[in-house]
């Protein structure tokens, strides 16, 4: 379903990514995994066209996205949500998620938002709300439920668990893997390697700009050097 | 004597509401203070009586013409001047530098193209006046009124009820949010520059022909002191600019009727600091909540 290509991204003279190639197939929960710089964030946000590529390529459903504007690849159903959430602030949590279908209409804004709803209910008891009020779990729940309105075939989750309790982080994979049952392909970025390879299907780890190791959500969890770095054991 | 100042405040406070919105919508976006907006303000009547005099000959088609011609140049402001500064995530602070030289750019085409004297502008809403219980309201004070009410309400409604409007609103709480969306976030910042100037135009124009007259420096008092309006009001908030642009007209009418008509400016922009001295967010401006 994606496919990236020796993908080489740069901030000004640092190579942030120097040579990222992987796939997502349809229906997987895959997890990149990698400590704070290695270039996580950077591969979700070449994926979404936030950052324009200095080499490589990015072939999504067997074309070659490379070039797509951010507004079309989320025509396309490739949707992030992004790091610290960005939901916004001043708007209540039902105008939040409404933001989330911009580009599709009313009737299917509604159907979405009942599925929505369901997956977190907590977004209907507090739809008149002010999402800057919201707790940090609560705005989590809310940055996904708005990038699903957009009703994603790929949802890039960029550290959905960073900063909330522990109780929450169950919560959260619990409804990722919900969300891949209902016919969604995830890519997941995260730090907190345990709770996301035991979702996942596969797993590559990222290290300073490149993939290192790749293999299934099993092998990369016995992996010893995985343990090492990533799980603390 | 009073109400009658007070009227007159009214009539040239809602052209500075008109203005001010300027301010506010652009601030709102992309919170930039865009200074080239009262150059705008003063192009917007040049044109018109360009267009009037030169080659149109028919004032409401001129008029029109100048409306569109005017919101052209907002967006160029944006493509040429802005978009780049924005697509390299230079500070704020650039873009700001560069509406000063767009401003002054501006003034001084209009200056070598048009003179710098002050020229005659003919009154095309002048259909006489009316006195009621010692007070006098012209036509033009009543037309100049409706129109600015009129827009100013085209105005919040598509701000705050379409969904162009939602997505002003978004962008102004974050950019890179409101791309993932699939707002296309270059062509809502065009447009909230072409409404800005067009709205400028359609104030500088009525202006012009309030005073009948014309000068090529207007623009730079008139900005400062909508700037004001916007700060008043609390600015980024569009009913706050409104009421800024009414107060600070009104402030400066009876200040110079009561006072002098020398301290006119001195009058307004001292209650706006008394003002942002006990509520530095201006009068509607909110509190920010951000939560981390």
């Amino acid at each position: 379903m994606l496919r990236l290509e020796h993908v080489v991204v740069n901030y000004g003279s640092i190579q942030a990514l120097r040579d990222v190639s992987f796939t997502v197939e349809e229906g997987e929960i895959v997890t990149l995994i990698g400590s704070n710089g290695a270039g996580k964030s950077t591969t979700m946000r070449a994926i979404t066209g936030l950052k324009e590529l200095s080499g490589g390529k990015i072939y999504y459903e067997d074309q070659d996205i490379s070039g797509w504007t951010t507004r079309k690849k989320v025509e396309h159903g490739i949707i992030l949500s992004p790091e610290g959430r960005q939901i916004f602030p001043r708007f209540s949590v039902l105008e939040n998620l409404k933001m989330g279908g911009y580009l599709r209409t009313k009737a299917q804004c509604e159907e979405t938002l009942q599925v929505v709803h369901e997956l977190f209910p907590i977004l209907k008891e507090r739809e008149g709300q002010a999402a800057g009020t919201l707790s940090g779990g609560e705005q989590q729940m809310l940055a996904v439920g708005r990038a699903m309105m957009g009703k994603p075939k790929l949802l890039l989750l960029d550290e959905p668990s960073l900063g909330l309790a522990p109780l929450i982080v169950k919560d959260i994979f619990h409804l990722i893997k919900q969300i891949r049952e209902m016919g969604t392909t995830v890519l997941l970025v995260e730090q907190n390697a345990r709770s996301a390879l035991k979702i996942s299907d596969r797993a590559y780890v990222l290290e300073t700009g490149k993939i290192v190791l790749a293999g299934t959500a099993g092998e990369l969890l016995r992996s010893d050097e995985v343990q090492k770095a990533y799980l603390g054991m | 004597m009073f109400l009658q100042q007070l009227i007159n405040g009214i009539t040239i406070g809602s052209t500075y509401a008109l203005v001010a919105i300027g301010y506010s919508m652009v601030f709102g976006v992309l919170e930039l203070i865009n200074f080239a907006n009262g150059a705008v303000y003063m192009l917007g009547g040049y044109l018109t009586l360009m267009l009037y005099t030169g080659l149109v000959g028919n004032f409401g088609l001129s008029f029109a013409l100048g409306i569109l011609l005017t919101g052209a140049i907002g967006y160029c402001i944006d493509r040429f001047g802005l978009r780049r500064l924005r697509a390299k995530k230079v500070p704020k602070i650039t873009g700001l530098i560069t509406t000063l030289g767009i401003s002054t750019i501006i003034e001084n085409a209009v200056r070598i193209f048009f003179g710098s004297e002050t020229k005659p502008y003919p009154n095309r809403i002048d259909f006489g006046q009316i006195t009621l219980g010692g007070v006098t309201i012209s036509s033009s004070q009543m037309i100049i009124l409706l129109v600015s009410v009129f827009l100013m309400t085209i105005t919040s409604l598509m701000v705050y009820r379409t969904k162009m409007g939602k997505a002003m609103l978004a962008i102004s709480q974050s950019q890179e949010a409101s791309l993932l969306m699939g707002i296309n976030v270059n062509a809502i910042i065009s447009l909230t520059f072409i409404i800005s100037s067009a709205l400028a135009a359609i104030a500088g124009t009525m202006v012009g022909m309030y005073y009948q007259n014309i000068d090529a420096s207007m623009g730079f008092s008139v900005g400062m002191k909508t700037l004001a309006s916007a700060v008043l009001g609390g600015v980024g908030v569009l009913p706050g600019a409104m009421v800024g642009g009414v107060l600070m007209g009104v402030f400066e009418t009876l200040g110079a009727s009561y006072i002098s008509s020398g301290y006119r400016d001195a009058i307004s922009f001292a209650i706006l600091i008394i003002v942002i001295l006990f509520k530095p967010s201006g009068l509607f401006g909110r509190k920010q909540i951000t939560k981390v």
